[in-house]
Order: C-alpha cells, then sequence, then structure tokens
C-alpha cells in the first residue's frame, strides 16, 4: 500500500506536541490524518506530493 | 467584530485547511450551545462529502448529527421548522446546484417567515453548501449561484475563501438570528483529493472568534487598479497580483466575504483610491454580483472610474465538463492578468 503526502501542517524544526496533527496522507480518495507519537522536535523525512509507502517513515521527533 | 484579539500574543493558532476550519467553528459552537445540531445528505459517518462535517458524528452522536434521505425539499423544511421552534440547525446541501428542488422551502419559508410574522419568528439557521468548478464535476455540479441567493430578500449570504475566515464567519453565521446561506467553494477546502492550493491551508486560532457578516477584507494593499472578488478567485486574483508586481502593476485586491450585506464601503473606498476596478466572478456574467458591483459605483459616483469598469465572470453558458473547456469559462490568474494590463492600457 502507498499513499501521497498531501499536506504537512507544520513545517521542518517546528516543536510539536502529542497527538498533534502533522500531516495528511491520500490513499486514492480516502485522506488519513497523521498524528505525532511524541512531543519533541520534528524534521520531516518527505516533501508534500511524495509518494510514500506504508511503514516507511515520514518524519523525526526528537 | 472579532471577539478576540488574533494579533495578541496569548492566542494559539496551528495550520488548517480551511475544511478543518469550517468544522472547528461548527465543533465549538455545539459544545458551547446544545440548540446547534447538524443536518443533511452524508453529513454523518462520511463527513460530509467536501470534508464540511468531518469528526463531528463521533464527538456528538446521531442526535446532534443527521444524515437525512435524499429530499432536499424535507429536510430544508425540517431545519426551517427547528430554527423556528428554537433550535440554531446548520443544515447542509450537498452542492448549491441542487437548490432547485428545494427553493420553495427556502425562499418563500426560510427567507420570508420573519417578516410574515412581523418580525416574531425568527429563523436561526445555517444553510451551508459546496459550491463552484474546476474539476471536471459537469454542468450540475460546478456552479456558484450566489448571486442568485443574495438576489432574494431575507438571507443573509456569506462566502469565505480561506481557513481564518472560515472558522470565523461559520462562528457568525450560527449565532446570526437570522437565516444565513454558507457558500464554500470546493476549491478552497484544502483536500487531498482536489487540486494542491496553498491558499487553502493556513493559520487558525484554536479559540473561539467571529469575523463579521458583511464586512469586505483589503487582502493585498495597492495603487494602479482594485480587483474585486471573492471564494476561490480570490487565491487566482492574488496569484496575478504577484505576477503584475513584477511588471510594475500595483494591484488592491479585496475579498468581499459576504455578498448580504455587501460592503459597499470598502468598493467605493477602493475605487475612489485606483479609479480602475475589475470584478472577478466565478459565477455568471449576466445579472449578477459583477453587474451589481457596477451598479454600486454608478449610483454613487461614476467619476470615480478613470477607466471603464470591467469584469471577468464565466459567460453565459452551463459550466463544461471537458476538463479544456471548463477552463476557457472559469476565471484564472492568466485571464485576471490580461484584463488588468487591458485596464492599464
Amino acid at each position: 500500500m502507498e499513499g501521497v503526502l498531501a499536506t504537512w501542517f507544520v513545517s521542518d524544526g517546528q516543536t510539536v506536541e502529542k497527538g498533534q496533527l502533522i500531516a495528511e496522507v491520500q490513499v486514492d480518495k480516502v485522506s488519513a490524518e497523521v498524528e505525532a507519537p511524541a512531543s519533541g522536535r520534528i524534521r520531516l523525512l518527505v516533501k508534500e506530493q511524495d509518494v510514500v509507502q506504508q511503514e516507511s517513515p515520514i518524519a523525526q521527533v526528537d | 467584530m472579532v471577539l478576540i484579539d488574533t494579533s495578541s500574543a496569548s492566542v494559539t493558532t496551528r495550520k488548517l485547511t480551511t475544511a478543518k476550519a469550517m468544522v472547528e467553528g461548527i465543533s465549538q459552537e455545539m459544545e458551547l450551545d446544545q440548540s446547534v445540531f447538524v443536518l443533511g445528505e452524508d453529513v454523518g459517518a462520511y463527513g460530509g462529502i467536501f470534508s464540511s462535517t468531518t469528526g463531528l458524528l463521533e464527538k456528538f452522536g446521531p442526535k446532534r448529527v443527521l444524515d437525512t434521505p435524499i429530499s432536499e425539499t424535507a429536510f430544508m423544511g425540517l431545519a426551517t421548522g427547528a430554527a423556528v421552534e428554537g433550535m440554531r440547525p446548520i443544515v447542509e446541501l450537498m452542492f448549491v446546484d441542487f437548490f432547485g428542488v428545494c427553493m420553495d422551502q427556502i425562499y418563500n419559508h426560510m427567507a420570508k417567515i420573519h417578516y410574515e410574522s412581523g418580525g416574531n419568528v425568527k429563523v436561526p439557521l445555517v444553510l451551508m453548501t459546496a459550491v463552484g468548478g474546476g474539476y471536471s464535476d459537469g454542468a450540475q455540479h460546478s456552479q456558484c449561484l450566489w448571486g442568485t441567493f443574495a438576489h432574494l430578500p431575507g438571507l443573509k449570504v456569506v462566502v469565505p475563501s480561506n481557513p481564518f475566515d472560515a472558522k470565523g464567519l461559520m462562528i457568525s453565521a450560527i449565532r446570526d438570528d437570522n437565516p444565513v446561506v454558507y457558500m464554500f467553494h470546493k476549491g478552497v477546502m484544502g483536500l487531498p483529493w482536489m487540486a494542491k492550493n496553498p491558499r487553502s491551508l493556513g493559520a487558525v486560532p484554536e479559540q473561539s472568534y467571529e469575523v463579521p457578516i458583511g464586512k469586505a477584507s483589503v487582502v493585498r494593499t495597492g495603487k494602479d487598479v482594485t480587483i474585486i472578488s471573492l471564494s476561490l478567485s480570490v487565491h487566482h486574483a492574488l496569484d496575478a497580483a504577484d505576477e503584475l508586481a513584477t511588471q510594475g502593476v500595483d494591484c488592491e485586491v479585496i475579498d468581499l466575504r459576504s455578498l448580504v450585506p455587501l460592503d459597499r464601503g470598502t468598493i467605493l473606498e477602493s475605487a475612489g483610491k485606483t479609479g480602475r476596478v475589475l470584478v472577478v466572478d466565478e459565477d455568471y456574467k449576466s445579472f449578477g454580483l459583477s453587474g451589481e458591483i457596477a451598479a454600486v459605483i454608478c449610483e454613487s459616483d461614476p467619476r470615480l472610474l478613470k477607466v471603464p469598469f470591467a469584469r471577468l465572470a464565466v459567460p453565459d453558458v452551463p459550466i463544461p465538463y471537458s476538463r479544456t473547456l471548463e477552463y476557457a469559462v472559469l476565471p484564472t490568474a492568466d485571464r485576471i492578468i490580461s484584463e488588468i494590463k487591458h485596464l492599464m492600457g
């Protein structure tokens, strides 16, 4: 299964709270919201419109 | 009246799409006021086909988020009746194009009960509906029709173009004691499956706030020419203004935000400043908003304009399904640039 990183709601380097909405991934005509799994500084590993595989990392929270 | 000072440090904002900002506005009002509820086709489990009600069923349950059968005339009547009895319904007409089957409920009942009752009965409801084209949905799913609704006395009409206004206008519409038609363009919602539009994502305060109904917003100041627009066309106008700035043309862009009441003051002030006016309207050209704005200016003082008034609107044809033909009739940034160059001589 693959999807497209449709929207980043946060910027690279921003501080995020656990549970905060960080991204929307589009799979066909369904979109899935991604919440921050932990609090900290976020590094974005993919760009908007990039195709991402299921289970592949899209960001890292330090 | 914006109830919070959004420039103050105590306000927490984060980026939201227009759709999520709308839902947040509805949700906060539902928490505040038990009389607010939502009804319409696919507003429940589906979350609204353009994500205008996503998550509300899970949060508030089926007694306050009602999926209705496919009978617009029945559920428009239901909403009007509920409003008359003291509830504050938000009723979704899935596409504005479907108004034909429920227009008696809207313009003979919803819009006129307050007048017919000598002001004794209020109809505090929000009729929210998806408008606009640009994604090949054909002639019966792509119209704007705000001119049609604004023409009828008894209805307020608001048309947000961005996330901040979408939330604030929704809250104002819910709190208003009059029926308010809230028209959202599918292209400004920030939906992942529609054309990517960076202006449909923006900073939105977490707190509740109102954006006043009837107040236009000058979204870009300029001295050479005024572009008066609304909804998705505001985004195109801002893109055109960015491009024209590199060519030495300084555009002022006005986002009307409300058609009823219409902010005539802001229109006249800007027309007087630049002396050149282009209206960009995704609704049909004849007998509509663009002609109304020309009349507003002429009735005040035609000498405000240095060059003849110009308008870019959908020529009086149905919106084509074919992508190429569709974009041949919709207002685009390229077409705005060409109109402005003509106005500048």
